[in-house]
Order: C-alpha cells, then structure tokens, then sequence
C-alpha cells in the first residue's frame, strides 16, 4: 500500500488513539504528524514493514511516551495525573449519568498498562497487533483483557451494583 | 465439555478463536445456559466499555484529515557518496604534514648548523684580532725567497 492511502486510511484511528493518550489536541496533531513523518521516512529507505497498523501503533504510542519523558515525567503518573485531570476538567461535559461516571472512576482505578490495553482494543485491533504494541505474548492478550475486564467489574460492582445489571 | 473459561469467551466474541475452537464453543452454548449469560453479560460489558471509551473523546468524532507535510530538510546520508573523497584528503592532508614537519625540521637542523659555523667563525676572528693587537711581525725576503730577516715586534 503506498504512503497516501495508509495516511488517508489509519489518521484518524492514530489520532484518536494519541488524543485519548493525552486528552490534548494539539499534542496529539503534532504527534500524528511525527508518526507519519517517520513512516514516510521509513518508506522512502523502502524498509518493509508487516504490519503497518501495528507499527503505527506502536509508533505513536512511543512518541507518547517520548513526548512525556520530554518533560521528564514518569508515564505512569503522568498517565494518573492526566486520566485525572482531564477527568475534572471534562466534569461538566459528561452528562450526570452515574453509569458513566462509575465508570469513569473504575477505568481510573485500573493499571496505566491495563487502560492501555483497553483503548488498544477498543480501537478495534487484532490481538496480533496488540501484542506486538506492548510487547507481549500474542497467546496472553485474551486472558490480560478478560482478567482486565473482570477487574473492571469488580471495581464498579464494589461501588455500584447496578452498574452492569438491567 | 466444561464450561467456558472467560479468556475463551473473551476471544470468541472477538472473533480471535481458530474455526475448530469457533464450533466447539458453538456446540457448547446451545448446550449450556450458564455460558450463554456468561457470553451475553460480556458481550454487554464490552459493549459499555468500548462505547465509554470512544466517548471519553471530545464531539468532533469526524476528524478532518490535514494534508501530510512532507518533512522538509532531512539530513540525507551522503556519507557513502563522499567517503572516497573523504578518505582520499584525509590521506593528502597526512602526506603534505608529514612533507612540511619533516622540511621544517631540516631547515631547523641548518639553521644550527650554519649558528654553529657563525659562531666559530666570529670565534676565530676575534682570537685574530687579539693576537693582532697582540704583536706585528715583519719578515723580509730576498729574490730568492729565502727570509732574510723577520722583526717581531709588540703591538702595544
């Protein structure tokens, strides 16, 4: 697939991946930016790539973490500080649905890899792909985003029983 | 066939599960009603979850796609086009220094050499001019050339 057609078909999901990162639109446009630069490099020194969705991923989320350590933060609580954060300064955006924010506080709640892991997948990507992203074991993502998943029940149900029920 | 594990359910809904385990697991919730809640709970889980998370993004879920900016002044690798050269002149440079320490030298070794010639020169000259002031000798010779008489006397 040539370089315009990938831009064209992942800038988006890149984007919306790097914004839930930092909750910040123009960090996230700039790192965008970054992540197809350097794939335009990589093609251009006609370097193979396999999975190119994959490899984006990745790419972003090491810019992240690269953007982050900028500034010489810890990413885990950067991660924290900005779930947190951007959570107060959202507040009122989010209609006053105690679901939501029971929620909200559970995903808060989980391990910066278990969040991550969960907006990998809700972006929709193989389990391949998000095992090549954070360097796991393909065979363990089922079993990390199941044992994730029940985590995040049990938080909510500590808190709200009703949260999952009808 | 026992119940379903949550990662197999997991990885069911997810359509990750190989054809085989797909019927298998198929077979398996026609048969039980425990993991058919199981499933459905989770398919509704995962929904919740996956529909919160792609709301925690602010309205404008149609991102405009900006045209990509080529990266402009990308150092390029000439190294492997000028490393002949490279190498080349670092070679001459090597050369010439070595030709201009090895003249610089020799010149230096002369320059004693002629100090020390100067020296012994003026040397000699002064000792002439003392043995000069010193004493006039006077000889005098017939046609012959054989010394008829020779005057010594004291330069004082």
């Amino acid at each position: 697939m040539d370089f315009d057609k990938i831009y064209l078909t992942h800038y988006t999901s890149i984007f919306k991946y790097l914004l839930q990162l930092t909750r910040c639109e123009e960090t996230s446009k700039d790192l965008v930016q970054e992540v197809f630069e350097s794939l335009y490099i990589q093609k251009q020194k006609k370097q193979n790539i396999k999975d190119v969705r994959a490899w984006l991923f990745k790419t972003a989320y090491n810019r992240f973490v690269n953007n982050y350590n900028k500034q010489k933060y810890n990413l885990a609580y950067i991660q924290e500080t900005i779930r947190t954060e951007t959570q107060y300064e959202r507040e009122p955006e989010i209609e006053a649905n105690e679901k939501v924010k029971q929620l909200e506080a559970g995903l808060n709640k989980l391990e910066p890899k278990a969040y991550h892991l969960l907006i990998l997948y809700q972006q929709g990507l193989k389990y391949k792909e998000m095992a090549e992203i954070l360097e796991i074991n393909p065979a363990s993502v089922g079993k990390t985003l199941s044992r994730t998943i029940e985590k995040l029940r049990t938080i909510i149900k500590e808190e709200c029983h009703e949260l999952f029920e009808k | 066939m026992n119940c379903l594990k949550n990662e197999t359910i997991q990885a069911f809904l997810d359509n990750e599960l190989a054809p085989e385990q797909v019927s298998q697991v198929k077979k398996h919730l026609k048969k039980c009603s425990i993991c058919r809640a199981q499933l459905n709970s989770y398919k509704k889980d995962l929904t919740t979850i996956k529909n919160h998370l792609a709301n925690q993004i602010p309205a404008e879920k149609q991102v405009i796609v900006p045209p990509f900016r080529k990266p402009t002044g990308q150092p390029k690798n000439i190294w492997p086009k000028i490393r002949i050269y490279a190498v080349a002149a670092a070679i001459a440079t090597l050369i010439s220094f070595s030709f201009i320490i090895r003249q610089y030298k020799a010149d230096q070794k002369e320059m004693e050499h002629l100090k020390f010639r100067e020296q012994k020169i003026m040397q000699q000259a002064s000792m002439n001019e003392q043995w000069q002031e010193r004493m006039i000798t006077i000889t005098i010779k017939d046609k012959k050339g054989n010394i008829v008489e020779q005057i010594t006397t004291s330069g004082n």
